[in-house]
């Protein structure tokens, strides 16, 4: 894959532009990562791509090798895997919760303390899910505790 | 990944608790061993130490206990519970197992209904004593936890 760089005072607005015989995963791929950048993600949802606001996840896990993104009302699927998704909302308030999901810490109502320093997460929408030991520690740090 | 306990560790859990019973347990025979020796088998030695028949019951009640900790206190076998229930389970089911083995072992004569008042008393007020720190550090920590999140959704 031949990648070129042409940086220049004369654009007036940041382009990607990908050239290429035919459409690839990987090609998806790029693409769904550069629309994280835009706050956005590619969804999936009876089999129609969607793009949804980051800002709408509550949380995204994998179950058997497929990645799944929880709104409040839907559940949508992503090509992504997780690690590639936790890259690009790290930085966001996206959390890695356990091995198998991430969680949006503006969507979280409330927190429990657990046995054997686990978390419990209750969701805005009344979901709950747990904050596993090896991870609690960061949440714990993210908000400030630690 | 978390790490995954081996037989081993249960074995390590199993020791720490039967050290300190026996720590407790060696005191007493000092302090009181003299003066309780006719009464109770666990300090027949009086304050010469306790016997090899009273260690290896003391070993039994530290499995037992390892055993309800690893059944109520973590979320191997039960993986939605309160804390706070957790711990009245755990200290039930000490409770229940301890008198049986005070019924086996002759640990005090089982006629005398004071031994039992007093086993019972002192029994349920170190629970209630425990469950209590527990309860109030749990909310502690809850209301911690919570003002960290209400401040860090606000910013």
């Amino acid at each position: 894959m031949k990648i070129e760089i042409d940086i220049d005072a004369k654009y007036q607005d940041t382009e990607v532009v990908i050239r290429a015989p035919k459409l690839t995963r990987d090609i998806e791929k790029i693409v769904a990562l550069m629309r994280m950048i835009n706050m956005q993600i590619p969804v999936k949802y009876r089999d129609e791509i969607y793009l949804l606001d980051i800002e709408d996840i509550l949380y995204i896990e994998t179950v058997d090798r497929k990645t799944f993104v929880y709104t409040a009302d839907k559940i949508y699927e992503s090509d992504l895997k997780l690690y590639e998704i936790e890259l690009e909302l790290s930085e966001r308030d996206f959390l890695r919760i356990s091995k198998h999901g991430i969680v949006n810490l503006r969507k979280v109502k409330s927190l429990r303390a657990e046995i054997n320093r686990k978390i419990r997460v209750t969701l805005q929408n009344g979901e709950q899910i747990v904050v596993s030991r090896m991870y609690s520690d960061e949440l714990r740090r993210k908000l400030g505790l630690k | 990944m978390e790490k995954q306990k081996t037989f081993f560790n249960y074995i390590a859990d199993v020791f720490v608790i039967y050290g300190v019973i026996v720590f407790v347990y060696a005191l007493l025979s000092l302090i009181i061993g003299d003066y309780i020796s006719d009464y109770s088998s666990l300090f027949r030695l009086g304050s010469g130490g306790l016997s090899i028949a009273t260690l290896l019951q003391l070993l039994l009640l530290a499995i037992i206990i390892n055993i309800v900790k690893i059944t109520f206190l973590t979320d191997r076998w039960i993986k939605n519970a309160p804390i706070f229930l957790r711990n009245l389970l755990f200290f039930l089911t000490i409770f229940g197992a301890t008198a049986v083995l005070i019924v086996l072992f002759d640990w005090f004569p089982i006629h005398n209904w004071k031994a039992w008042v007093g086993f019972f008393l002192s029994y349920t007020i170190s629970t209630i004593v425990s469950t209590l720190i527990t309860r109030l550090k749990e909310r502690a920590e809850n209301n911690k936890m919570q003002a960290a999140l209400d401040k860090y959704t606000k910013h």
